[in-house]
C-alpha cells in the first residue's frame, strides 16, 4: 500500500522542469500528483503506481530532474522487503513479467504455458520456477479466495491484472480459473536447483527491482554489493549458491523472453557486481526469422502477450527443431 | 453558545513561533482552537472569518510580542474582542512573547494589567495556564460544559490511556474513527486474524477497482513517549512489528483472513496509534518522521490525528459525523 501521507509531502523537480507539489490522488494503476510549470501553469503528473519508489518512501528516480534518493537509506529499506511475497506487486519489471505470465496462463493454461516456453528456447524450469515463485501464488489465491457473490452489478465483470496486461473476466469465471490454476501448479514437478520458494528472500531479486526501477548508478553499484555481502554473506560462497544464481539467470531470461524493452541489463549487471556472473540468452531478432508471416506488433497490451516484440514463436520452434 | 473555546490572535509572523505550538498544545487538552493559520480555507472573506472567530470563542488569547505591537490587524482583533467583553465578562487573555511588560504596556495599554501567561517558561506550561482557565466550569466555555466527543476522547486519555480502553470509547464513538479516516465502507472491531489480534480493521471499497482497501489498526497507549528523542519507543516497536506478523501469516492463510476482512489482501495499511503529538521540530518528531520513513505499509500516528478529527467534525456541521 502506498503512504499517501508520503505522496502528500513530496517536493520535488520533474523530468520536464515543473515543480511537484503534492498529491491529487492514488488509483489502482496510477499515482497523480499535482504540479506547477515554469509558467504558473497547473499541471497533473500521471504516472504507473508499480514503481518501487512509491512503496518505499522514495521518489522514483525516472521521475525526478536530480537524484533525491541516498545509497545508505535505500539499502536499508530494502532489507525490510525481504521476504515480502508481494515484491513483484511494487515493481514495473516484476508485475509486467507476473501479469504478462498470468494473461499468458489465462489465454493457453498452465500446461500450454509450460510447453511454450520449452518451445521458445526456454528450460521448462525457469517456467515452472515462475509459476511456483510466492509472487505467482498470491496473486492467483488473491482472486481464488474471493467472495462469489458481487457486491453489486459493476462488480459483476472485472478488470484484472494491472494495465499492460489486462484481463476482463466475469468475478465467478476469474474465481474458478484461479482455483483451478492454483491445483495445476500445485501439480507440477518442482524445478531442479531453483527453489522458487525462496526467491523472496534472495537479495538480488529485491535489489534487482531497485536497479530496474532506476536506482543506483554504475558507480553506487560497489557500495550496493559491499552492503549485501555485509548482510547475507559473500553470495558466491554462499551453501545456497546454485539456486540464488539459478533463480537470477531465470528470472532475467524470462524478462528477455516476455517483456519489450526491459532492463534486465541492469539486473544482470547489479549480478556481476554481486560476484554473480551470467549473460541471459538473447531474444532471437526479428531478422533472424525465416517466416515474417506471423508479424508481432510488440503491444505489449495486444492479446499474444508471451511473443517477444518482432518475433514469431513458431519460427524459432521451427528453427529449434531444425538445429539451426 | 460559543462553537469554540478559544480564539488565537496573532502577526502572521508569530504564527509558526507562537500560535500554532500553543493550538497545538491547547488541542491536545481537549480544547477547541480557532486560529487563521488552521481554520482559515480558500475563499472565506478574511475580516468575516475573523469576526465569527471572535464572537464564537469564548476566550481570545492575544499573542503580544514586537511583531504584532508593529501590526494593525491583531490591534483591531483585540479592540473586537474588548468590545465584546462589555458585558463584564472576562473573554481577553493576553499572553506575552519576546517583549517585556513595559513594551507590551506601550503597544496595548489597555491590557497592560491583564498578563495571562508568558511564554517564558515554554509553551507547554502556558498551555496548561490557559487551560486551567478554560476549562473551569465558572467559565462556561464549551470544553468545560459541552460534553463533545473529541473532549471526551481526551478524558478518556487522562482516565485510562491503555491502548484497550481506548478502543473500547472509540467504539462507542465511531463516528471519530468514521471522521479521521474518511469515506468508510466497513469497520471491525477487534479482529481475530488467525493466531493474531488487531484492534479495529477499516475499509475503503475502490468501486473502480473492485477492491476493499484496508487498514489494520494497533492501538497503543495513549501516554506513551514515543521515543526517547534517540531511538523509537520498545513497545511502539513492537505494536509495528505486530502488524508485520499479521501480514507474514496473511500471506499464507488468505482465505481464513478474507473470512473476517472481507477481501482483504497482504498489501494491507498497518498503523499504530499511539502517544500524542509531539512539538514540531523536537528530537522527539525527528525520531518519529525518521521511524515512519523507513517503514513499509506501516504508519505510526498520534492520537492527535484522532482528536483533531473528532474535533473538526464537531466544528464543521457540514462534515462527516
Amino acid at each position: 500500500m502506498i503512504d499517501e501521507d508520503w505522496l502528500k509531502s513530496l517536493r520535488f523537480e520533474s523530468l520536464q522542469g515543473v515543480q511537484v507539489t503534492g498529491l491529487v490522488a492514488t488509483g489502482s494503476t496510477h499515482v497523480v500528483l499535482d504540479a506547477l510549470t515554469p509558467e504558473g501553469e497547473h499541471v497533473v503528473l500521471k504516472t504507473y503506481r508499480h514503481a518501487l519508489g512509491f512503496h518505499i518512501k522514495e521518489i522514483p528516480p525516472f521521475i525526478t530532474a536530480k537524484k533525491e534518493y541516498d545509497v545508505g537509506r535505500v539499502n536499508e529499506k530494502l532489507r525490510r522487503l525481504i521476504g515480502r511475497d508481494d515484491l513483484d506487486d511494487m515493481t514495473a519489471e516484476y508485475d509486467r513479467l507476473y501479469s504478462s505470465i498470468t494473461r499468458l496462463v489465462q489465454e493457453i493454461g498452465v500446461p500450454g504455458a509450460v510447453l511454450r516456453s520449452a518451445m521458445q528456447g526456454l528450460l521448462d524450469d525457469e517456467m515452472l520456477f515462475l509459476l511456483k515463485t510466492p509472487g505467482m501464488r498470491r496473486r492467483l489465491q488473491h482472486w481464488a479466495t474471493m467472495r462469489e457473490e458481487a457486491r453489486d452489478s459493476t462488480d459483476l465483470i472485472l478488470i484484472v491484472n494491472g494495465p499492460n496486461f489486462p484481463m476482463t473476466i466475469p468475478r465467478v469465471q476469474l474465481i474458478a480459473w484461479a482455483r483451478k490454476t492454483l491445483r495445476e501448479i500445485e501439480e507440477l514437478p518442482p524445478p531442479a536447483n531453483l527453489a522458487p520458494e525462496s526467491l523472496t528472500s534472495n537479495p538480488l531479486y529485491v535489489w534487482g527491482a531497485a536497479v530496474m526501477d532506476g536506482f543506483f548508478t554504475d558507480d553506487e553499484l560497489p557500495a550496493v554489493a559491499d552492503y549485501i555481502e555485509q548482510h547475507f554473506g559473500r553470495l558466491p560462497a554462499r551453501d545456497d549458491i546454485f539456486p540464488l544464481l539459478n533463480q537470477c539467470t531465470a528470472i532475467a531470461e524470462l524478462m528477455t523472453f516476455y517483456l519489450k524493452e526491459s532492463e534486465v541489463a541492469r539486473f544482470v549487471k547489479l549480478c556481476a557486481a554481486c560476484g554473480l556472473h551470467f549473460q541471459p540468452r538473447s531474444r532471437p531478432h526479428v531478422e533472424d526469422a525465416e517466416d515474417t508471416s506471423d508479424d508481432d506488433d510488440g503491444n505489449e497490451s495486444d492479446a499474444s502477450p508471451s511473443r517477444p516484440s518482432g518475433t514469431s514463436w513458431w519460427q524459432r520452434m521451427r528453427r529449434r527443431w531444425s538445429g539451426s | 453558545m460559543y462553537e469554540w473555546d478559544v480564539f488565537i490572535s496573532h502577526a502572521s509572523e508569530d504564527t509558526n513561533e507562537v500560535a500554532v505550538p500553543l493550538a497545538n498544545e491547547l488541542r491536545r487538552r481537549g480544547i477547541r482552537v480557532w486560529i487563521d493559520a488552521r481554520e482559515l480555507e480558500i475563499g472565506d472573506k478574511l475580516r468575516e472569518k475573523v469576526g465569527e472567530g471572535l464572537t464564537r470563542s469564548r476566550f481570545g488569547v492575544v499573542v503580544i510580542t514586537p511583531r504584532s505591537a508593529a501590526k494593525t490587524w491583531p490591534r483591531d482583533e483585540l479592540n473586537a474582542l474588548l468590545a465584546l467583553e462589555e458585558d463584564g465578562v472576562k473573554r481577553v487573555l493576553p499572553v506575552w512573547h519576546d517583549i517585556d511588560r513595559a513594551g507590551a504596556a506601550a503597544a496595548f495599554p489597555l491590557i497592560a494589567d491583564r498578563l495571562a501567561g508568558s511564554t517564558s517558561a515554554g509553551i507547554e506550561a502556558l498551555a496548561v495556564t490557559i487551560a486551567r482557565i478554560v476549562l473551569d466550569p465558572k467559565h462556561s466555555s464549551p470544553a468545560s460544559t459541552v460534553s463533545s466527543p473529541g473532549r471526551r476522547l481526551v478524558a478518556q486519555f487522562e482516565r485510562d490511556p491503555s491502548g484497550p480502553a481506548v478502543r473500547d470509547f472509540l467504539q462507542s464513538e465511531e463516528r471519530i474513527i468514521r471522521a479521521a479516516f474518511g469515506p468508510v465502507d466497513s469497520i471491525v472491531w477487534s479482529p481475530a486474524i488467525g493466531p493474531h489480534s488487531a484492534d479495529l480493521a477499516i475499509a475503503e471499497h475502490w468501486v473502480s477497482a473492485s477492491r476493499m482497501i484496508w487498514s489494520v489498526v494497533i492501538l497503543g497507549r495513549a501516554d506513551s513517549p514515543l521515543s526517547d528523542g534517540v531511538t523509537i519507543d520498545a513497545d511502539i516497536d513492537v505494536l509495528a512489528a505486530r502488524l508485520e506478523a499479521i501480514r507474514k501469516w496473511m500471506a499464507g492463510n488468505l482465505a481464513e483472513a478474507r473470512n473476517v476482512l472481507d477481501e482483504v489482501e497482504t498489501g494491507f495499511q498497518g498503523m499504530v496509534i499511539a502517544g500524542r503529538r509531539p512539538p514540531p521540530g523536537s528530537s522527539v518528531a525527528a525520531v518519529l518522521r525518521d521511524y515512519n520513513d523507513m517503514q513499509m505499509d506501516v504508519r505510526v500516528r498520534t492520537y492527535d490525528w484522532l482528536v483533531d478529527a473528532a474535533f473538526k467534525m464537531e466544528v464543521s456541521p457540514g462534515g462527516r459525523s
